[in-house]
């Protein structure tokens, strides 16, 4: 603001400011040299600017509490952008610069977790299941490698003479990983199919004597926080 | 830059390299940038809400998403800069619940002026550094958007086409403003002093 009222010719403001470059600085001394009017507008903001700085210099600070929490969370999350974690898109806020702006002009630094980062919609039970058919198939498919060599001699086809049993079985969601394999490997069964639209399973018993099995089935069935069911499947 | 003065550190690096160094999670960088930033974000807050709790709580949340998302940080305009938008956006977010809380439709800066603090009264502003004070009481008698342009211009210093990308309004309008904000707080600086001398 110029003494006067009117805007200066010059930028007095960022001049006293340090904000402006070199060869505007200069072009403002040289012209705050030849006019008065100007020369005057110069004092006036500088005593303005002075004045301004040491009031709110004076201005009370934030408690401690606000350095403790700052800290604290800080210290309960201190590895977020290196774990892999997407850290605030904070350089996103609204006309900063080469950075545009959000809806309605508000800083777009919306904190969303990433797409691999969301839960799964699936529930943990379906999960733990997923888990022990990945691990049954796994562990059918290294079975050939580990197994000590037979003699041609013993061999017995598989499915010839033997009877398989097929049960349905639907695992209570809150069944761990661990508890569903110890079930599986009780009744000496794999996960052959599943999960079916209600969350059923079908097991396969091979060449199990069925005396064994029912006692088994009845042993599965009294572990109800594992197995919500198991019935004889076709 | 001007306010570094009150709260100036011995560590030579500059406020961009510190976020740099916060950014491949350096604490002890962080710790030096927060004791440069944390009064001058409070009081930039404060330029809109006078409730010091819940400026406190702004603190807190800038500084800690200043530390999360350092590693962001592109350099394409100053730190304090970048400090100061994600002040401003979590400062307005504050308004905004705290309008909304209060079933106040429509909230803008320019609407809403600030959150009064209730406990404010002139005894407590009575006794604010006795120095300063008549700077102070022109300074609150400005709205929201004025003690803004000046604290920015001329209290952080930042060039204008910083100001003008932080407020996302034209470098023009941020002269302007600054012209008209000088114009007022001369005009209440004058009344005051009328004041005192009848």
């Amino acid at each position: 603001m110029s003494v006067s009222g009117r805007q200066p010719h010059v930028a007095i403001d960022e001049y006293v400011t340090g904000a402006l470059p070199p060869d505007e600085q200069r072009a403002v001394e040289a012209h705050i040299f030849e006019c008065d009017e100007c020369r005057a507008e110069l004092e006036a903001t500088r005593r303005l600017h002075a004045r301004l700085q040491a009031a709110l210099d004076d201005e009370p600070g934030p408690s401690e509490r606000v350095r403790r929490d700052v800290f604290a969370q800080i210290a309960a999350r201190p590895q977020a952008s290196s774990a892999g974690v997407p850290a605030p898109d904070v350089a996103n806020v609204a006309g900063a610069p080469g950075a545009p702006g959000g809806r309605d002009g508000e800083p777009t630094n919306v904190v969303r977790p990433s797409r691999w980062s969301r839960a799964p919609s699936l529930p943990r039970w379906a999960q733990l299941a997923a888990v022990v058919l990945i691990v049954v198939q796994a562990a059918l498919l290294i079975r050939p490698l580990t197994e000590p060599a037979v003699p041609p001699d013993q061999v017995v086809p598989r499915g010839v003479g033997q009877a398989a049993l097929h049960l349905r079985v639907v695992f209570n969601p809150a069944a761990t990983d661990a508890q569903i394999r110890d079930v599986l490997r009780t009744l000496g069964a794999r996960v052959v199919d599943g999960p079916s639209a209600s969350g059923a399973y079908r097991l396969e018993l091979q060449g199990a004597d069925p005396k064994a099995v029912a006692a088994a089935i009845a042993a599965a069935r009294a572990q109800q926080d594992v197995l919500q069911s198991v019935d004889a499947a076709p | 830059m001007a306010m570094n003065r009150a709260v100036e550190t011995s560590d030579p690096r500059t406020d961009a390299e510190l976020l740099a160094a916060s950014g491949a999670r350096s604490e002890a960088a962080f710790r030096v940038l927060y004791d440069r930033f944390e009064r001058r974000v409070f009081r930039y807050v404060s330029t809109f809400i006078r409730q010091p709790a819940l400026a406190e709580e702004v603190v807190i949340d800038t500084m800690t998403a200043v530390w999360h998302g350092a590693a962001g940080f592109g350099g394409t305009s100053r730190a304090s800069t970048w400090i100061f938008g994600i002040a401003r956006h979590k400062a307005l977010d504050a308004v905004r619940k705290s309008a909304s809380a209060n079933r106040t439709a429509g909230v803008s800066l320019d609407a809403i002026e600030e959150i009064e603090d209730e406990a404010a009264t002139p005894a407590a502003d009575a006794e604010r550094v006795s120095g300063s004070r008549e700077m102070q009481r022109a300074l609150a008698q400005l709205s929201a958007d004025h003690r803004e342009i000046l604290r920015l211009a001329f209290y952080e210093e930042l060039p204008y086409d910083d100001i003008a990308a932080l407020l996302a309004i034209p470098q023009n309008t941020v002269k302007t403003r600054v012209f008209y904000a000088k114009q007022q707080l001369k005009r209440e600086l004058a009344r005051l002093g009328a004041e005192a001398s009848t």
